[in-house]
Order: C-alpha cells, then sequence, then structure tokens
C-alpha cells in the first residue's frame, strides 16, 4: 500500500492509492462527548446532526461521534460524490444552520436510546460526572444549548488546526473547498484520577451480567493479554463449565496513556452465583496460573497473522487517521506482528495483575467481598447541615437542604450534591430539581417526595451556577414518583438495591 | 449409663495409631514431619486424605509454628491450604445462618477463601482447596449454582470426592435455600453408582440422618421407622458390609451413621454389626445426634462386643 501525507486547505490528509475502482475519503475532528460537560451533553452530538442536514440525501454518508472524536466519511461513491459530501460539510461548519437548532434536538431526542448499559455503571463510579464518565448519562444538555453555544464549540473544535482527512482512490479528489475557521489540535481529555478503591464491584441488579473494566496502559502485551481472557472466558465458562452463554473480553486504545479492556459474561438468572465465581476464578487463573506456551503461541500467532494481513489493507487508513488525529502511534503491522510474537507468559501475567488493580467489576448479586474486591461508593457519605424537609405519605428519606448543598440519607446510604460541585442541575416547571454533583451522586428534590416548599427551591436555584442549569417545563404528573409502597421486611433488602441502583444511575 | 457399658471413642487418634503420631508430631514443634506424614496420605482416597487433614487442621496450638512455617516456605502449597482450613474452623461456629457474629464469620471466610482462589488458580487439580471452597461458597452464601460449579471442577479431578458429596448435600437442603428433594436426589444419584463399602455409598443414610435431626431434633423415630426409609438404610447396610471397607479412617463415619440410625428405628440385628465392626470407635456426629437413644444403642454395643471378645 502506498501512503501519502499531503494537506489540502490547511488541514492535514493521509492518501491511500488503491485500483480498484473504489473511492472514499472522510474528515475527523478531535472532538467528542467526553470534551464535554455534563450541562451540555449531546452538544457535539448535536453539531454533527446540525451540519449534516443538508447532505441527508448522500446514501454513501456515514458519521459517528465517539468519546474522543467526531467522524463524517464516505464508503463508496465517486471522487465528485467525496468532494461533494466533504465540501457542503466544511460549508456547514463555516456558517452552522443555527435556524434549524430545535428541530434537530428533536430529532435527537427521538434517536436517543441511552448510553450502553453494561459500562454505565463502570464509567460512573471510575469517573464520576466528568469525561469518560459521561458515559454514563444520557444528552440531558440539549434543551438549553442555543445558537451562541453552537458557534463556541464549531468555532473552538471544529478547525483546521483540529481536523484530519483521508482518501483512498486511483487518485485524489478534485475542487476540495475545506476552509474552515483556523484553530489548533485540541489534546484528549485526560481521564480524572478514579473514584472508586479498585479493584471495587457494585451491584446491579436484574442485569444477569458480570461486566468488569480496567485502565491499563497500551502495549502489545496488553492487547495479548485481554485475546488471552478472551479465550479463557469462552472456554472456562461456556465450554467448559456451561454457565453463560456469551463471555469474552475486548481491548480498546482510548489514548496514549490508556487502554479499556472490559470483561462481559451473561447468564441465566439461576447461574448468577456460579457466573461471578467462574469470572473470578479465570481472572486468577490469569494472575496466578500457568498460561501453556501452545496456548499463548497459538494466540500470538494468531494476532500476528491478522495484522500482517493488514499491512497491505488500504482501509487501515482510518485508524492510521485516527490514531494521527488522537497522538498515537499506529504500529506498523511487521513491527506490532514483531511485537506480539515476542510476549511471553510472564508478560501477560503483569498485565493480569495490572487488570486486577484497576478492575470495577458490575455483578448481578452478592458482590465480590468474599475474592477481596471493595465496595465501590459514589460520594464522600458527608451530609449537609440544613432545614430537613418533610417526606410525605410516610416516604422515609430525609433530604436537608443547605446553604452548601442537598443530601439525601437512607438507611444505608447518604447522597450529597454540594452546590459548587454542581455538574448539572435540571430544573422541571413542577417543582423538581435533579442535582449531579461532578462525583456523580445525585440528588433527586421531588415535591411529590417531600414538602418541599418555596424557600427550599429558591435556596437551590441561587445557588447553583445558572451555567450548570438545564430548564425542562413540568412533566406529566403520572410520571411523577410517588412515595413507595411499605415494604414487607423480607423484600427489605431488594428494595435497598433497586434504590442503590436508582441513585447509581438517576433513573 | 452403667459402668459396664463399653467405652466409647470418638476420637479417631485413638483409634488409629498413625493419626496419634501425625497429632503428636504436628503439636509437638515438629509441624513439618506432620505435614509429610499428610502430604504422604494426600494422594489416596480422598475422605482418608480430608480425615488426616481435618486432624492436624483441628490440633490445638499449632498457630504459631504454622504461621513460622509459612513464613519460612511461602510457597508450601498444603500449609497455605492448612492456613485456610484453621480459619475457615475458626469462623466455623459462626457460619451458622442464625449466628449473631455473622459479619466476623463473613470476615474470616473471605480471607480463607481468598488464599483458596489463588490455590485452585496455581493448581486446579488440588482437590483439598477446591473441597474447602464448597465450605466457603456455602458459608459466605454465593449461591447453589457455585457451590455446583465448583463440585463440578472438584469432580473432574475425582468423581468419587465423598466429604465434598457431603458437603454439596448439605448445601442442597433446605436450611441452605434448597430442598429435600433435591438432596435425596443427589444422594441416590451419588450412592447408584458407587462401590460397595465405600464411603459414597452411604451419602443417602447421611441424608436420613440430616432429614431425621432437621425435622425431629432426634427426639422420635417415626420418621426412620417408615418403610421407605427403612428400606433404604437397609440397602446402604448391606453394600457397606459387602466387603471390607478400602478406606483406611474415614469407614467410621458410614458404620456409625448406619448403626445409630438402624438402632433408633429398631433393627437391633444390623446395628449391632455395624456396632461391630466399629469396635469402639464411634464419629462424633451422629453418636451425639441421638443422645436420647443412646442408652439402648449402648446396649447393643455391649452385647456385640462382649460377643467379639468371646470369640
Amino acid at each position: 500500500m502506498t501512503l501519502t501525507r499531503v494537506e489540502v486547505d490547511g488541514i492535514p490528509a493521509l492518501f491511500a492509492e488503491r485500483t480498484d475502482g473504489v473511492y472514499s475519503g472522510g474528515i475527523l475532528f478531535r472532538v467528542g462527548w467526553a470534551d464535554e460537560n455534563l450541562a451540555v451533553r449531546g452538544l457535539t452530538h448535536l453539531v454533527q446532526h446540525l451540519v449534516l442536514h443538508d447532505l441527508v440525501g448522500d446514501v454513501h454518508r456515514h458519521s459517528e461521534v465517539t468519546a474522543t472524536y467526531t467522524h463524517v466519511h464516505t464508503r463508496g461513491g465517486s471522487p465528485e460524490q467525496v468532494a461533494r459530501m466533504l465540501n457542503g460539510l466544511c460549508e456547514a461548519l463555516r456558517d452552522p444552520p443555527v435556524g434549524r437548532l430545535e428541530v434537530t434536538k428533536e430529532a435527537l431526542r427521538a434517536e436517543e436510546r441511552g448510553p450502553d448499559g453494561a459500562g454505565r455503571v463502570a464509567a460512573l463510579l471510575r469517573y464520576g460526572a466528568h469525561d469518560h464518565g459521561l458515559a454514563a448519562f444520557p444528552e440531558v444538555g440539549l434543551p438549553e444549548i442555543g445558537p451562541g453555544l453552537v458557534q463556541v464549540w464549531v468555532g473552538e473544535a471544529f478547525t483546521t488546526g483540529n481536523a484530519m482527512l483521508w482518501f483512498t482512490g486511483d487518485r485524489m479528489p478534485e475542487n476540495l473547498q475545506l476552509t474552515l475557521p483556523e484553530g489548533s489540535r485540541q489534546p484528549v481529555p485526560a481521564a480524572s484520577k478514579p473514584r472508586a478503591n479498585t479493584p471495587a464491584w457494585s451491584v446491579v441488579d436484574g442485569s444477569d451480567l458480570v461486566h468488569v473494566t480496567a485502565v491499563v496502559p497500551p502495549s502489545p502485551a496488553a492487547a495479548i493479554f485481554a485475546d488471552v481472557l478472551n479465550g479463557a472466558l469462552h472456554h472456562d465458562l461456556r465450554e467448559r463449565d456451561a454457565v453463560s452463554y456469551s463471555a469474552g473480553a475486548t481491548y480498546t486504545v482510548r489514548d496514549p496513556a490508556s487502554a479499556v479492556i472490559a470483561v462481559t459474561a451473561d447468564c441465566l438468572p439461576e447461574q448468577r452465583g456460579a457466573v461471578i465465581g467462574g469470572v473470578v476464578d479465570t481472572l486468577a487463573r490469569l494472575r496466578w496460573g500457568a498460561v501453556s506456551a501452545d496456548e499463548l503461541t497459538e494466540i500470538t500467532s494468531a494476532a500476528a497473522t491478522a495484522v500482517d494481513e493488514q499491512s497491505e489493507d488500504v482501509d487501515t487508513i482510518v485508524p492510521r487517521a485516527v490514531s494521527s488525529l488522537l497522538g498515537l502511534t499506529f504500529p506498523e503491522p511487521h513491527r506490532l506482528a514483531a511485537e506480539y510474537r515476542a510476549v511471553t507468559a510472564a508478560d501477560v501475567q503483569r498485565v493480569a495483575e495490572a487488570f486486577h488493580r484497576s478492575a470495577i467489576a458490575q455483578v448481578p448479586e452478592v458482590g465480590l467481598g468474599w475474592a477481596g474486591w471493595h465496595a465501590a461508593h459514589l460520594g464522600s457519605g458527608e451530609v449537609v447541615d440544613g432545614v430537613a424537609l418533610t417526606g410525605r405519605d410516610g416516604h422515609h428519606e430525609r433530604l436537608v437542604v443547605g446553604d452548601r448543598g442537598v443530601s439525601v440519607t437512607t438507611a444505608d446510604a447518604v447522597s450529597t450534591v454540594l452546590y459548587d460541585d454542581v455538574a448539572v442541575l435540571e430544573s422541571f416547571a413542577d417543582g423538581g430539581r435533579h442535582l449531579v454533583g461532578t462525583d456523580g451522586v445525585q440528588v433527586h428534590l421531588e415535591p411529590t417526595l417531600w414538602e418541599v416548599d418555596d424557600a427550599a427551591l429558591a435556596r437551590v436555584d441561587g445557588a447553583v451556577d445558572l451555567a450548570r442549569v438545564v430548564r425542562h417545563p413540568a412533566r406529566n404528573p403520572d410520571d411523577l414518583p410517588l412515595p413507595p409502597e411499605p415494604v414487607d421486611e423480607e423484600d427489605g433488602e431488594s428494595a435497598g438495591s433497586r434504590s442503590r441502583w436508582r441513585r447509581l444511575t438517576g433513573r | 449409663m452403667s459402668a459396664s457399658m463399653p467405652p466409647v471413642q470418638t476420637d479417631l487418634a485413638e483409634v488409629f495409631p498413625d493419626l496419634m503420631t501425625i497429632r503428636a508430631r504436628a503439636q509437638g514443634g515438629d509441624l513439618p514431619g506432620a505435614l509429610a506424614e499428610v502430604r504422604a496420605r494426600a494422594t489416596g482416597l480422598a475422605e482418608d486424605a480430608i480425615t488426616v487433614t481435618e486432624l492436624v487442621a483441628e490440633s490445638e496450638g499449632i498457630d504459631d509454628d504454622l504461621a513460622a512455617h509459612l513464613r519460612a516456605h511461602a510457597d508450601d502449597r498444603l500449609a497455605r491450604t492448612l492456613d485456610a482450613h484453621r480459619t475457615i474452623l475458626s469462623a466455623g461456629s459462626a457460619a451458622d445462618p442464625a449466628a449473631s457474629t455473622r459479619a466476623d464469620s463473613a470476615a474470616g471466610l473471605a480471607r480463607a477463601e481468598q488464599t483458596l482462589i489463588r490455590l485452585c488458580a496455581e493448581d486446579p487439580t488440588d482437590r483439598y482447596a477446591w473441597y474447602l471452597r464448597l465450605v466457603t461458597a456455602r458459608g459466605l452464601g454465593l449461591g447453589w449454582s457455585e457451590s455446583r460449579r465448583r463440585y463440578r471442577r472438584l469432580a473432574a479431578v475425582d468423581p468419587h470426592h465423598a466429604p465434598a458429596q457431603r458437603q454439596i448435600l448439605r448445601s442442597l437442603q433446605p436450611r441452605w435455600g434448597g430442598s429435600w428433594e433435591a438432596a435425596f436426589g443427589f444422594a441416590r444419584e451419588v450412592s447408584a453408582t458407587a462401590a460397595e463399602g465405600s464411603v459414597e455409598g452411604a451419602l443417602v443414610v447421611t441424608a436420613h440422618l440430616d432429614r431425621w435431626l432437621a425435622e425431629d431434633g432426634g427426639a422420635q423415630n417415626d420418621y426412620l421407622v417408615q418403610p421407605g426409609v427403612l428400606a433404604e438404610l437397609e440397602e446402604a447396610s448391606d453394600r457397606l458390609l459387602a466387603v471390607p471397607p478400602p478406606s483406611t479412617y474415614a469407614w467410621v463415619q458410614p458404620h456409625t451413621e448406619i448403626a445409630v440410625l438402624l438402632g433408633v428405628a429398631g433393627r437391633r440385628v444390623r446395628a449391632g454389626q455395624h456396632f461391630s465392626a466399629l469396635g469402639p470407635a464411634l464419629a462424633e456426629g451422629p453418636w451425639a445426634a441421638a443422645a436420647r437413644y443412646q442408652e439402648d444403642l449402648q446396649t447393643m454395643r455391649s452385647s456385640v462386643l462382649a460377643e467379639g471378645r468371646r470369640r
């Protein structure tokens, strides 16, 4: 494959020649949802939809917003079609069609499926309501995003210096007009320090899933470890123990310092205990057991062969462009293949230790205290001084509205959000106030649950930075929360876990 | 109980001289020597191997020596497993679901479990470590599916691990969230495929003993004299007596269980055959369980043991 570095209207570009008659091309911007804050969550996605509106008829067009980049590209088509799409996109970025803002928001709300359930709890426990922790939240910021904010975001992130182009075909497209505002390459959002004391666990009721993530330095050994783990989980849990239908691990390089290894193992409700135990034992086997030379050689050879085959693959131009944009080194396939082949059992074992030290697990029951992991908690457990509001109809949770923040206390936990530390305050015209702290703790003031008076609302509204407030119209009265029915003693535990889940996820 | 009653020996070390030697070494400052004796018996029948390790694990006053040994030999797998075993035993009384010190017990069991996770990861064929993980799984409330997963891992190494089968039998009982139907289903399945004379062949007897104690507290014999129950006890008795016991030490348990249950049920001749085989030895658990019937059972014992002396 012949790869050429060029520049178009000041934007760096990669061109890979191919002679099979296929033309493709795309533009990447170093901005994604992890660059947002919770009060504007959804902004990048909104900009993407807004500027693509005039190109909806283009059947070859694809686009995505990830944590760290936005990508618009074509697959198939002709050089003219590639040029038309990119020219149209840049034209829209030079003058965003903000008149379509409200219609576009409606479209996004209809599209929203919510963030990926499996990764949500881990993201929140690891990072709180910041950067990569925003994976735990829906696009709550949309209502407050106005034309001014769109202009600011486009001006900062969708610029010549913050973009990267790529093309494949027998020639570069002609007549490209890709002038964008001047700007510089934005640094990749630094993941905040993990909040949970790892390895940590959290019980998510009714999920019938074990999900474990860890963040380790990217390396060939870490990639091979993930392959070994993937094979080991499949063998141990599905083939040998028959306790899970789908068990495996994935490896994703997120930024120059971090690769995310994610374990998923599903189960039937009656196999929950066994699937938890099975995952613990497979992880232990990779830390302390022997990975056989044959097993390792098979995996390193397969990985090496796979990357060797990529050396002539023009489609690797996309990961090459993404790597360049994010400041990652795209490993040359032949060199990477050699590095994979050189990974030893001791290397794999070292990554297994690093995985364990960083792991955050979501389990369907029991927890992992028995295996020596720490129970994950959000927040400090501190209760603010202030006025305790009276619960309605015997609602037991204690709500305190103070000068520094608000706290809700239940039998098993305290949730406190300080006004100075609010990531978002969702304010409903019916009097409801949902506060999320930057640490991820949530407190919901609901007039249907407590006797929330005007003084309490005024105290909260006056104390939170307006830039963190998202206003909503009144909700349908049928959708408002009601005090829980009294629970039987026997059901007390599961009700407690449910409220814990609600606190973790805000739903 | 009259003075002429035959002595009862529930301490296996008093019954088997080599076990006394092992205990004496463990308690007399020669823990490595005791461990060597245990190791020499580790590859035999699981029920004998577990009997020996339990004897050492239950020996009083060995903690300092064991800690010193582990400091010097951190890689001694047997010593590490023994340490986990002792931790389980000290958490054991509190492992009862009704115990007030449940949190302390869980912490002890979790400490032991973490040692055992590593031992099983290092060597997945370690019968002793997997066996102990059946005890921790139940005590820590990890659920029936996890107990079964662990048992299958162990059964892949040793499908006739009688002590593990007893643990599974317990896990399947109503007290731990199971049912008598499930418990007996498992016991009958194991017994049906067991060798004659073997400990595992008498698992169905253990199931009847447990059910009798759970439902009646050992007060009446109504449960045991039911024809179906008696028939199963007698069949187990036939099989246990059919050949000389293959186990060296562990046969004391099934013989005591059958002798006690058949004796309480009024099958005096049958019970006598088992008391005769036992001599002075008795397994403490089933013997103590039939406390209300002990005078009667002692009468049966004294008659068959006197007959034995006459020959």
